[in-house]
């Protein structure tokens, strides 16, 4: 599944930007959550809580 | 805001009544900054992720509420050898920013030194007690382990302290078996 994920790095970044994730989820991910933990494991700089 | 510093004025007012403190060592940061430091130049080797989902199936498996005298003593081996990969994780992500993946990492390392004085204090417990029950001791053993089990991380040593048994301002409740 594919998600566009508005980011911002205040470090490097001058202004945000659409990211673009392709990531495999499993049955057992039912909510969104799941999705952004499995993308944390593809990129561990997409913080969130 | 307003309550965190009157707590904060509190604290310091009553530490300074005690002078019984050990002075802090001059590297005492040296500890907290080393490990940072890692995790800021480490560039490989295993992920977090790996190394905690390996922590917690060792713990589940060797040590949960049923517990046998085998296979506590493999969650021994078990454990130290989780121990020493979680010194090796990397974190791709450096920033200085809300960073969670280092969040993750340092709590990994503090999961990890709860985790070795469970193991190795529950491995040592030869007793059951409270919710805690070994096969292969199942009564509640008063006279040998009315204690509390203290691990330090050198030598993975134990040592034992009695239990405080009179409390100071209410009477003291005698301690016997859960039975029902």
């Amino acid at each position: 599944m594919k998600f566009s994920i508005y980011r911002f790095n205040p470090d490097v970044d001058k202004k945000p930007y659409m990211q673009d994730y392709d990531v495999v989820l499993e049955d057992s991910d039912q909510m969104l959550l799941d999705a952004l933990l499995r993308i944390k494991d593809l990129d561990d700089s997409l913080s969130l809580r | 805001m307003v309550f965190g510093r009157a707590a904060g004025d509190k604290m310091v007012e009553e530490v300074k009544k005690d002078a019984n403190h050990k002075p802090l060592p001059a590297d005492a940061c040296d500890m907290t900054l080393a490990r940072l430091n890692r995790l800021d130049t480490q560039t490989e080797g295993e992920t977090v992720k790996d190394v905690g989902n390996d922590l917690r199936l060792a713990m589940q498996t060797h040590c949960g509420v049923f517990r046998f005298p085998d296979l506590l003593h493999a969650g021994v081996a078990e454990i130290d050898k989780v121990a020493e990969r979680a010194k090796n994780t990397v974190i791709k992500d450096k920033s200085q920013v809300f960073n969670t993946a280092r969040v993750e990492a340092l709590e990994l390392d503090n999961l990890v030194e709860v985790a070795l004085a469970t193991m190795h204090a529950a491995e040592a417990r030869k007793e059951s007690r409270g919710a805690h029950c070994r096969e292969d001791f199942s009564e509640r053993d008063d006279v040998n382990w009315l204690t509390h089990s203290l691990y330090y991380r050198e030598g993975h040593k134990l040592a034992y302290k009695p239990v405080r048994l009179k409390p100071q301002t209410v009477p003291s409740f005698e301690p016997k078996p859960r039975v029902y």
